[in-house]
């Protein structure tokens, strides 16, 4: 996961980008034949100091390597936010960023 | 000032039914989400979603997604409200096979402003759901898919 995280007039601006296929197990495989079986993101989190701040639940319908922003109040410049993402097969990725 | 032992067990049970009634949302929510992203018609994803479908349509809701979108396999959309206490912003595409595309929790502190980028079959009806409360606003918006487009 790459994250953007800056703060500007005490709200902070969030900007995730996820590396993931987001199969929708509608695509027909080129070279087999057949139909890639769906894989997708379905839950991603943000945590702050302990809280989580940001729940999105996703379908196979967001982009490929989805990418999502928001903002909140009341970070703190050098803060460690916790992201988390987990698919539909049992997948996780776990990344953290500092707010600048 | 000290419990006796029955004191402490009677006060403990009533921490456990507190407890167990603030989880169980959290629970239901979870089962409601795959119900709902599971659906195949935009108000069967309402009815299962926030177990209504009167949305009420209003200009407080700002959704911003391209009219004719350059790929439709990545087609930019953010939505954001001045509508206080907001609890998700929901986002629907009425004719992909499955209209629920994602639900974005806004805890307090949270603003309620996102943006993501989707995929968008065919053309079709755009709409975002801000849910506060009991209540259910919407903006909806006609997005139009041409022959022939690059998609990625």
């Amino acid at each position: 996961m790459k994250v953007r995280a800056i703060i500007k007039n005490n709200i902070t601006n969030v900007r995730v980008l996820a590396e993931h296929p987001m199969e929708t197990g509608l695509e027909i495989n080129e070279e087999t034949g057949q139909k890639n079986p769906v894989k997708y993101i379905q839950k991603l989190t943000c945590e702050y100091a302990e809280k989580v701040i940001f729940l999105a639940h996703l379908g196979p319908s967001v982009s490929e390597n989805p990418y999502v922003s928001f903002s909140f109040k009341g970070g703190k410049k050098g803060d460690t936010l916790l992201f988390r993402w987990n698919d539909n097969t049992g997948d996780i990725e776990k990344t953290e960023a500092i707010i600048n | 000032m000290t419990l006796s032992r029955r004191k402490f067990v009677h006060l403990l049970s009533i921490a456990t039914t507190a407890c167990t009634a603030l989880i169980t949302p959290a629970i239901s929510w979870a089962a409601w989400v795959n119900d709902a992203f599971n659906a195949n018609e935009t108000e069967e994803a309402y009815k299962k979603l926030f177990g209504s479908t009167s949305l009420k349509k209003t200009k407080k809701v700002k959704l911003k997604v391209p009219k004719v979108p350059n790929n439709n396999n990545a087609v930019p959309i953010s939505v954001k409200t001045d509508i206080q206490n907001v609890d998700s912003i929901s986002l629907f595409v009425e004719n992909n096979p499955q209209p629920l595309v994602a639900i974005f929790e806004i805890p307090d502190g949270t603003l309620p402003k996102i943006s993501t980028r989707i995929r968008i079959y065919q053309t079709t009806t755009v709409t975002a759901v801000v849910k506060t409360g009991e209540q259910l606003f919407s903006k909806s918006q006609r997005v139009t898919i041409t022959d022939g487009q690059c998609g990625g």
